[in-house]
């Protein structure tokens, strides 16, 4: 028998290991597959890629007509399916490599992280609204179950408050999907899409809040994002990294992919969306100023460039979709970069505060520079990546004449300086002798040092990836071609 | 460390001057969508990259003294590079590049010294990141206009556009020069920096914001004219710069004669020269530009050797207050001699070319009849005779008032040679002071498609106010200084010396053990009390950005508690707003 190489690998892949886990256990094949799945899934994103950059992959498995499952993976979504299976090589690398806390080694840590990709997979792949709400709740599952891990008061609150929270915005999200399936009696996206001019217009208003609060919630937007330091704070960093670099940037895509997918004319709601992502990005860096937490600012920096790629995305013109597609890219790589060194620190001095961090250069000094690099990567300073895709959104933004984002979004830069390199003059603080408490191996710093050479790589050369990212924005913004694409010419 | 890495680092340093030799074709290639980077050697870079290979291995073979600080070269190379790229580039994307990779590695080579604190690190690069994002803003405006990225005249740009273009790119500027009241960062990062790395920060950084400025002018064909017209015979935007030039030169070198430090004096000193620069560019004029472009020339090669010749007597002695030095003349003959030679040239007198630059200035202000700018320049460059008499005085002469200073020796080689070429430099272009001229400054002027100043022989430097001959200049002074220090040579055995500095005593008084009998101590604190100048040196605008990192801070506290800890209140503002937004999209829109 031969196994068709399709998108559907995405998520079945993940979804059989994770449930056969008690047999990797027996076999002691837990943290080679648990690396190995992802990798495996990106070598399949890649072998899928010359495809993909022709024509949208479509994969129906029906059940029973109309019902069934919708995969979809165009170019668009791509880039967020090998980002995702990426992120999740690079923590799951670093978990079995920095050979750390047992309780990220051990069965149930491994159910949950492959969940977490396939649900997140799912969701970025799926062309039906239903199967979107099923995979957002096993993505959402996994993530409360990998924070409540390590058995300890903070950990436990994290874990119950992301539930509560994040039952909430899935309720939000389906009522919205039971509204949209009231008024169209359809469930496939591309269906949807046809038919939502034709409901109502305070009907479309209603769904439209509805999914905004809901998706609003889950991608950590302005006023629905005050559950976000907590929870990275009480998490494990790497696990937190996941939060960052993975899951909101899948809720983000989710939520601009309906936005052009639904909306016939997505002007307005662009500028909202824009509205909201300004008011994340200030807010989240003006509060980042204060923090004397590693996590918690890592948290508040996330935000602020969560705000950025939203007011890129929302403003829907290509240049901008690109480079807020790119920088979606980059924040992650510098995002995972940046909270593996947190794990490390943490470790290493057993405390994530500023106080107790002082003078950490020279006790690690590879973790140091790590730190530094990030965080010149996530200003935005050139030569690296974080610079090139902000360049490009910046650009695009010039190119329409639109000159409020560009201001807010240097100011935000300025601001974000002021807090990086707070840090990184007190981890270089010479007055402080600083011993480790616990050792750090080697292959630990493996996972981190791939990351930095990507960022340094993208920065230096951007033009070896642009083209995707091109096409990826042509994907995301091109209603008419992804409906000819599923319906067919005739619709 | 090995040898093949020191010889790899010095290699490095000398690769502007490389460049400068071998640069003949132009470099492009494409970064993403829309932008290409493409290199290209314009003769106004050129002149800033001849100043960069001066400086780069003079100061790059003191680093390389043992026990070396590796992260300091390789971050020392990382600036190289990023200066080298910003002086090569064709386009505003390269040379953005370029700037920031320059602020942040010299960021980063700030850190190592032991001295820096918060405040300095943290005001060294919020200033220069805000001069950075200010450059990005005005780049994209003039993407905006012009619809590429190239750096070119901008034809056709509406006044609006190109108020905004000045605004952005000439505050980008003046932050990095340093004029006031953007200069904070500048006397605070110059005292704490590494000492060798405060001779590349004054001598070699600080001019990019010169090269900016003057950059700033070749983006429009009638620059500073184009404006608001003329005043009295000169551009009437570029009488508002000059004067903020010249504001900055006077306070900052008040400030400087009030310093107790060598460092900060050289920094307050290097304040005020960029404000001359900045008056000269104000000016606008061929002469004007040239009178810049040598001040810039004289100042790189004044303040390395300066820098270094403190560098060494900080390393041989350890303090750096004029009050705990002195005396080192005998110890520390050849910084003594770099000193001087030094703070002849910083003052601007003959035979040095000091002399030329502020001549070529002071006579272009002549021709734009701004006599006024002119009085007070000269009130300011007379007013620097005295912190330079200082610090050749406090440091060198007088008694020694520590025990390291008496104990001092002279400074090891690597920090001796770069003196010497600095000084060889130096003199030789005072007495050829049209050298420069022809080789390195009407090669610009004509770039710049602007009259030449031309010179009859290397040895005059020719002007249409008049000029001088530097060879007979030379020949004076060197013969005057001969027979002066002939005949105190031969007097000096009937003088009487005294024993201990507690010999001295007058009017009843007795000085103690901590009586400072240093001739410059308290020089400041009289200062205050002259009136005007009292004012001066009083007024600062730390309180301004304290004052704004205070309030930013506070909002911060502010935001910050919308961020409880409660998950009933997440929920409850999501659930409020969106009922709210329900209801407002209710009421305009007839639910």
């Amino acid at each position: 028998m031969t196994l068709p190489l399709t998108p559907v690998w995405f998520v079945a892949l993940p979804l059989l290991l994770a449930f056969a886990s008690p047999l990797w256990v027996r076999l002691r094949l837990l943290m080679p597959l648990l690396v190995g799945t992802p990798a495996a899934l990106l070598l399949l994103a890649f072998v899928l890629l010359p495809e993909v950059r022709t024509a949208p992959l479509l994969e129906t498995i029906v059940i029973a007509p109309p019902l069934g499952i919708h995969l979809q993976l165009d170019s668009a979504s791509w880039i967020l399916v090998a980002l995702i299976s990426f992120a999740g090589l690079l923590t799951n690398a670093f978990i079995w490599l920095a050979d750390g806390e047992p309780y990220l080694r051990d069965r149930r840590a491994f159910v949950f992280l492959l969940l977490l990709i396939a649900g997140c997979n799912g969701m970025v792949l799926t062309g039906d609204l239903f199967n979107l709400y099923v995979f957002l709740e096993i993505a959402g599952v996994s993530a409360y179950a990998l924070s409540a891990l390590r058995r300890d008061a903070s950990a436990l609150e994290a874990g119950l408050k992301y539930l509560i929270i994040g039952s909430v915005a899935a309720v939000f999200f389906l009522f919205s999907v039971v509204l949209v399936y009231l008024q169209t009696g359809q469930l496939n996206l591309a269906a949807i899409a046809v038919g939502f001019g034709e409901i109502p217009g305070p009907m479309q208003i209603l769904i439209g809040l509805l999914m905004l609060v809901g998706l609003g919630i889950k991608a950590e937007l302005f006023p629905f994002n005050f559950w976000v330091p907590d929870i990275y704070q009480g998490s494990h960093p790497a696990v937190a990294g996941l939060y960052s670099g993975l899951l909101v940037k899948v809720f983000l895509f989710v939520l601009f992919h309906l936005v052009f997918l639904l909306l016939a004319d997505p002007k307005v709601v662009g500028i909202w969306l824009m509205g909201l992502g300004a008011a994340t990005m200030l807010i989240a860096e003006v509060v980042a100023l204060r923090q004397e937490d590693l996590r918690r600012m890592l948290a508040y920096s996330s935000l602020g460039q969560i705000g950025l790629i939203t007011l890129a995305l929302g403003f829907g013109v290509e240049a901008t979709t690109a480079g807020g597609l790119f920088h979606m890219v980059n924040h992650t790589l510098v995002k995972l970069l940046l909270f593996l060194t947190a794990a490390v620190l943490l470790r290493s001095f057993v405390s994530a505060q500023l106080a107790d961090l002082a003078g950490a250069g020279r006790a690690r000094p590879l973790a140091a520079a790590l730190f530094v690099l990030g965080a010149l990567a996530v200003m935005g300073l050139p030569p690296l990546s974080g610079f090139a895709s902000k360049l490009w959104i910046l650009k695009g933004f010039a190119e329409a004449g639109v000159f409020w984002p560009v201001a807010l979004i240097l100011l935000a830069a300025l601001i974000e300086a002021g807090y990086y390199f707070r840090w990184i003059k007190v981890l270089y603080d010479p007055s402080v002798q600083l011993q480790a408490v616990h050792p750090v191996g080697r292959l630990a710093y493996a996972p981190m040092a791939v990351a930095a050479g990507l960022i340094i790589l993208l920065g230096v050369a951007p033009f070896l990836v642009d083209a995707l990212f091109s096409e990826g924005a042509q994907a995301l913004l091109d209603r008419g071609a992804t409906l000819t694409a599923v319906l067919g010419a005739g619709s | 460390m090995s040898w093949m890495l020191r010889l790899l680092f010095l290699a490095v340093s000398l690769s502007p001057a490389a460049l400068l030799m071998a640069w003949d074709a132009d470099l492009s290639w494409p970064l993403i969508e829309g932008v290409r980077l493409s290199l290209t050697l314009t003769p106004l870079a050129g002149f800033f990259l001849v100043l960069l290979a001066l400086v780069a291995p003079l100061i790059a073979l003191p680093m390389l003294r043992r026990p070396s600080d590796v992260p300091s070269l390789v971050l020392f190379v990382l600036l190289l590079i990023g200066m080298q790229l910003l002086l090569l580039a064709g386009d505003f994307v390269s040379f953005f590049i370029g700037w920031e990779v320059m602020t942040w590695s010299s960021y980063l080579l700030l850190l190592r010294s032991p001295r820096t604190d918060m405040v300095t690190s943290q005001s060294y690069i919020l200033f220069n990141l805000a001069s950075a994002f200010l450059l990005l803003a005005g780049i994209l405006v003039f993407y905006s206009v012009t619809g590429d990225f190239l750096i070119r005249a901008a034809t056709e740009v509406s006044r609006p556009q190109a108020l905004s273009l000045v605004v952005l790119f000439g505050l980008a500027f003046l932050i990095k020069a340093g004029t006031l009241p953007l200069h904070i960062w500048i006397p605070r990062s110059y005292d704490q920096a590494p000492d060798l790395f405060s001779a590349f920060l004054s001598g070699s950084i600080s001019k990019m914001g010169v090269y900016g400025l003057i950059l700033l002018l070749t983006l429009f064909p009638d620059a500073l004219t184009g404006f608001a017209g003329r005043f009295l015979n000169g551009p009437a935007v570029g009488y508002l710069l000059a004067w903020v030039g010249v504001i900055t030169s006077i306070v900052a070198t008040f400030k400087a004669i009030s310093q107790e430090d060598m460092k900060r004096l050289l920094a307050y000193s290097s304040i005020a020269q960029v404000g001359y620069i900045t008056t000269a560019i104000g000016v606008g004029s061929s002469l004007a530009l040239a009178g810049a472009l040598y001040l810039a020339l004289v100042h790189t090669l004044v303040k390395v050797l300066l820098f270094i010749s403190v560098a060494g007597i900080v390393l041989q002695t350890g303090q750096r207050r004029f009050n705990d030095l002195g005396r080192l003349i005998e110890r520390m003959p050849i910084s003594f001699f770099g000193v001087l030679i030094g703070i002849i040239g910083l003052a601007g007198m003959p035979p040095l070319p000091g002399f030329a630059a502020k001549y070529l200035v002071f006579v272009s202000l002549v021709d734009a009849r701004w006599l006024l700018l002119l009085a007070a320049m000269i009130l300011a460059s007379t007013a620097a005779f005295i912190y330079c008499y200082k610090l050749v005085y406090a440091p060198f002469l007088g008694h020694a008032n520590s025990p390291e200073a008496r104990e001092a020796r002279e400074a090891p080689w690597p920090y001796l040679v770069p003196q010497v070429i600095l000084m060889g430099l130096l003199v030789l272009f005072g007495l050829f002071p049209g050298l420069a001229i022809d080789v390195l400054i009407d090669p610009v002027l004509v770039g710049l498609q602007m009259a030449p100043i031309g010179s009859e022989s290397w040895a005059k430097l020719s002007t249409a106010y008049g000029g001088y001959d530097g060879v007979v200049l030379m020949l004076v002074f060197g013969t005057a200084f001969a027979l002066v220090t002939g005949l105190f040579l031969l007097l000096r055995g009937r003088m009487r010396r005294a024993g201990s500095p507690h010999d001295l005593s007058f009017a009843g008084e007795v000085p103690t053990a901590e009586t400072p009998l240093h001739y410059g101590a308290g020089m400041g604190r009289e200062l205050r009390r002259i009136p005007l100048v009292g004012w001066i040196l009083r007024q600062g605008t730390q309180g301004f950005y304290l004052g704004l990192a205070g309030q930013m801070r506070a909002a911060a506290a502010l935001l910050g508690t919308l961020y409880v800890g409660r998950p009933q209140t997440w929920i409850l503002i999501a659930v409020v707003v969106f009922a709210l937004s329900l209801a407002v999209q209710a009421m305009m829109g007839g639910l």
